[in-house]
């Protein structure tokens, strides 16, 4: 006989259909403004969302053009750097590093005084 | 909601033992679940979600009415109804199957209460308990049989005839 059901009937929440009703109600209540706190956030998530292809597309030019204007502008500025740094990694002074690369003649004193400077 | 009440039920009961009880965790756990829907990024897993904040809302509960009343699960369900009339019928048939539950174990109210109440298939209620389907029949047995020498055969045919 263990197979039957057993009749829970008398213990079933939703078979007094008024009191159910009523404590369906009660939860609405309580949780109204949960619910209305939620709505108003999945609003604001809602509104970026709609803003999101038109920002990545002003984010992907304004990248573009960041790249290309900083690649023209920078790189004299990385070949002087890069050859500032090789003249520095074989230990020639930066003063004479200078004259190598701008062509000018050092003054003997000029000279003495860029090979007792400290490295 | 309307869809989850029961089954949110038959949990707070298994674990509680009252149906008062069980209705108040009920609702609560309904307006919890409501505030932290966020949690759920899967829909088909709501329902599992909201029955382990069910579960665990009753125990909590349970834990609290231990501390403020020092009284045995027994005597709290086993309370006398308060309507009048054919209403009393069906407290004294509440109150009747609440003691009986008592002796059960949560595992085994559980079980009965979902299958029985809610309808369940024992695939979902395996799921449910992280147990095998294996398991949810022998406790279902299990519980049936005690909940039947409990109750008598007598009272539970007259119900049934209701």
């Amino acid at each position: 006989m263990t197979d039957e059901r057993i009749d829970f009937s008398a213990l079933d929440p939703t078979a007094e259909g008024d009191r159910f009703e009523e404590a369906v109600g009660r939860i609405r209540a309580a949780a109204a403004p949960a619910l209305a706190a939620r709505r108003a956030r999945v609003g604001v998530v809602g509104q970026v969302a709609g803003w999101w292809r038109p920002l990545l597309a002003a984010a992907a030019i304004a990248g573009i053009v960041s790249a290309a204007t900083l690649a023209l502008v920078e790189e004299p500025a990385l070949e002087s750097e890069s050859e500032a740094g090789v003249a520095e990694a074989i230990g020639v002074p930066e003063q004479i590093a200078q004259w190598v690369r701008s062509d000018e003649l050092p003054g003997p004193s000029e000279l003495l005084v860029a090979l007792e400077e400290p490295r | 909601m309307r869809r989850h009440y029961r089954a949110a039920y038959a949990v707070a009961l298994a674990v509680l033992g009252n149906a008062m009880d069980a209705e108040d965790v009920t609702q609560d756990s309904f307006v919890r679940a409501v505030e932290r829907l966020d949690e759920v990024r899967e829909p088909e897993r709501f329902k599992g979600w909201l029955l382990q904040i069910v579960r665990n809302r009753s125990r909590n509960y349970s834990g609290y009415r231990r501390l403020r009343t020092a009284r045995p699960l027994e005597t709290v369900t086993a309370a006398a109804p308060e309507n009048p009339g054919s209403d009393a019928e069906r407290a004294d048939l509440r109150g009747a199957l609440e003691s009986a539950l008592a002796e059960l174990s949560e595992l085994q109210r559980e079980v009965v209460l979902l299958h029985d109440l809610e309808g369940w298939k024992h695939r979902e209620i395996a799921e449910s308990l992280a147990i095998s389907e294996g398991m949810s029949r022998q406790h279902l047995m299990a519980a049936r049989r005690a909940l039947r020498r409990r109750l008598g055969g007598t009272l539970l045919k007259e119900y049934s005839n209701d």
